[in-house]
């Protein structure tokens, strides 16, 4: 089986540096294009991530808008995981276990 | 109109957008500024044309979160970021332009709108960056 890469999942932001306290969980949704099925798939994992996710923050960007705006160098991201559309209890876990990792 | 959500339609901090609400009523272009739902206005011009506007603060503005917010307004002629630390991408500003949708930061609103053709309006880094591109 082929397993697709629908996106990449960074984290970035006050929680992700392991602060006891934060306003927001940012996360960075990169997906592969800006075609509209891939911007679909964006958002629909977004929608996910917010539904399960308390206090999530979630910013969109295609592979190449956020090689135009640098935004992972820029927002000091840190890599949590891909994104393949079977995996996002992993990627929750790895979400919910980013603050403590970091302290 | 759907229902909102802390995630859309990424309010300011302060729940309100009250200076680009000012900057409106003070601009020569403007006879009306109207909030028709959180985020979205409609902006009348002297000559008649009205606008459909979101507005938002969100770090960074790009393709996904114009058709998320298309989804939920219908379509647009601007969106305004709001916010000096947020952006967007000149690819989708590129790509609106080809659908006469204009995206801008406050500043460049103000500006577009003594255009006939609001969303034609490029900053000067823009214009550069549209060259360097070949875009333009």
């Amino acid at each position: 089986m082929v397993v697709k890469l629908l996106a990449e999942i960074y984290g970035f932001g006050s929680y992700f540096k392991g602060a006891e306290t934060f306003n927001d969980i940012d996360i960075l949704i990169v997906h592969n294009s800006t075609n509209y099925e891939s911007c679909l798939e964006a958002i629909s994992l977004k929608r996910d991530l917010i539904a399960r996710v308390e206090k999530a923050s979630i910013t969109m960007l295609s592979k190449s808008e956020e090689a135009e705006l640098n935004f992972i160098s820029k927002a000091s991201a840190e890599y949590l995981s891909p994104y393949n559309g079977n995996n996002l209890c992993d990627i929750i876990y790895i979400i919910a276990n980013a603050n403590l990792t970091n302290i | 109109m759907p229902a909102h959500n802390d995630n859309f339609p990424w309010m300011s901090y302060y729940r309100n957008y009250r200076f680009f609400e000012q900057r409106m009523n003070e601009h020569s272009k403007v006879s009306s500024c109207e909030q028709l739902d959180a985020g979205l206005y409609s902006i009348k011009l002297n000559t008649g044309k009205t606008l459909k506007v979101f507005i938002c603060e969100c770090y960074s503005f790009g393709t996904a979160e114009y058709v998320e917010s298309c989804g939920n307004y219908g379509a647009l002629d601007a969106v305004v970021i709001s916010s000096n630390w947020c952006g967007y991408g000149l690819e989708l500003k590129r790509d609106c332009m080809v659908d006469k949708v204009g995206i801008f930061d406050v500043g460049g609103f103000m500006a577009a709108i003594n255009k006939s053709e609001h969303w034609t309006y490029l900053t000067d880094y823009e214009k550069d960056k549209f060259k360097e591109y070949g875009w333009s």
